[in-house]
């Protein structure tokens, strides 16, 4: 989506991706520690995706 | 709350999030043994966290065992919630 019509702020090529359509397969034999599970969030180290990872730029929103 | 009782109380949160997430993908693949042993693992674990710190501190749900013999201190102590 080249443009984003109706935001203020046209964001081109920089448009973020804001979500995922899909929730990625989770290979059960990866698991998280406790401690780390509870920090990220998940179990599941293939569900982890925290901005940069997910999204090539930084939110134009942020 | 001192320092130990807090490392028990993270502890607890933290074995606790494994089984929710655990919980939450076992709900949709039934009959996958590794995650239903990582579950049993992380559950006996947090059986025996709970125990201890109930006898130590103060009770986490009201149906565990009362570690005084004078007061009911699942009413008298701060409730789990309130850490």
């Amino acid at each position: 989506m080249k443009e984003c019509p109706g935001i203020a702020m046209p964001c081109g090529e920089n448009c973020p991706k804001v979500g995922y359509g899909f929730v990625p397969i989770q290979d059960v034999n990866r698991f998280y520690d406790y401690e780390s599970a509870l920090i990220t969030g998940s179990v599941f180290p293939d569900l982890i995706y925290p901005q940069g990872k997910y999204g090539p730029k930084e939110s134009a929103f942020a | 709350m001192t320092a130990e009782q807090a490392a028990m109380m993270l502890k607890l949160q933290q074995v606790g999030m494994t089984m929710d997430d655990l919980r939450e993908y076992l709900d949709t693949h039934l009959y996958d043994q590794y995650a239903l042993e990582r579950f049993n693992m992380a559950a006996a674990e947090y059986a025996a966290l709970q125990e201890e710190y109930s006898r130590t501190y103060s009770p986490l749900t009201w149906h565990d065992a009362c570690n005084s013999d004078s007061e009911w201190n699942w009413g008298l102590s701060d409730f789990p919630w309130d850490y």
